[in-house]
């Protein structure tokens, strides 16, 4: 049985969205577990994965697990950020598109495609 | 102040420059500071050599720890990317005939950047994309 896409984000969400760009996408905390429980699950599910016969189910597994942890990773950046510029009425945060330079926008962008493909390679 | 490039300052301090001098420059110097403790939150790790992927598994692993390291390169960078365009932001809003002062060319990150490309690089061969 193949993977199937995470409920949380559409098969063909943008790489912005994907990586919570501000002001696009500003989410909350929709997850029961935190940071340090999530990276506990990954190291496990990791050593999990050299059982070959449970492959197909521990790579399911990590795969959500490690969207799970860069959502939480980037949820809390965006509660950070937003932080740290309500104490002031002098200065707004910038978009992410325009603080981030562009060779760090392509980086991005082929690490959101080689996700799909990565998904879709796992799925067959 | 040149109107073309992007600033984090904003409209309400530019119209009371005078009046609100020293409030504007006292909460700029309070963010980057708030901004540059905030960095240390964000650093990426030491990487490994990227490696040849071989596998679905080694695949899935090495998609997810890149996947982490970009997610903390992305909050760092743009930290970094903050802390620039305000101290630029004050030193204009001081100086306000200084023009551009200075053009500050950061790449702190580049060769993690770099490294993060390379791995995604490798992964792409495994999955046969390019």
């Amino acid at each position: 049985m193949g993977l199937t896409w995470p409920w949380w984000f559409p098969k063909d969400a943008t790489y912005e969205d994907f990586f919570h760009f501000l002001p696009r996408r500003r989410i909350g905390f929709p997850f029961e577990m935190g940071s340090a429980e999530i990276r506990l699950e990954i190291t496990n599910t990791e050593r999990l994965l050299k059982m070959a016969e449970r492959e197909q189910e521990e790579l399911s597994a990590l795969l959500e697990m490690r969207l799970k942890m860069k959502d939480t990773q980037l949820s809390e950046f965006q509660v950070l950020l937003e932080d740290i510029f309500s104490r002031t009425q002098y200065f707004n945060h910038l978009d992410s598109s325009v603080a981030l330079p562009q060779r760090f926008l392509e980086m991005l962008e082929r690490l959101h495609s080689l996700r799909t493909s990565l998904v879709e390679h796992m799925g067959e | 102040m040149n109107p073309s490039r992007q600033r984090c300052i904003n409209s309400s301090a530019i119209k009371n420059r005078t009046k609100d001098t020293p409030d504007v420059l006292n909460d700029g110097r309070s963010i980057v500071e708030d901004l540059k403790v905030s960095l240390r939150d964000y650093q990426v790790k030491e990487q490994t050599e990227s490696a040849i992927v071989q596998s679905r598994a080694e695949a899935a692993v090495e998609f997810g720890r890149v996947l982490e390291d970009a997610a903390v390169l992305l909050a760092h960078e743009t930290l970094r990317s903050h802390i620039r365009t305000i101290n630029r932001d004050m030193k204009e809003y001081s100086e306000p005939d200084s023009e551009v002062l200075f053009q500050i060319e950061d790449h702190a990150n580049d060769a993690i950047l770099e490294r993060l490309n390379d791995r995604i690089t490798n992964l792409e061969k495994y999955l046969g994309v390019q």
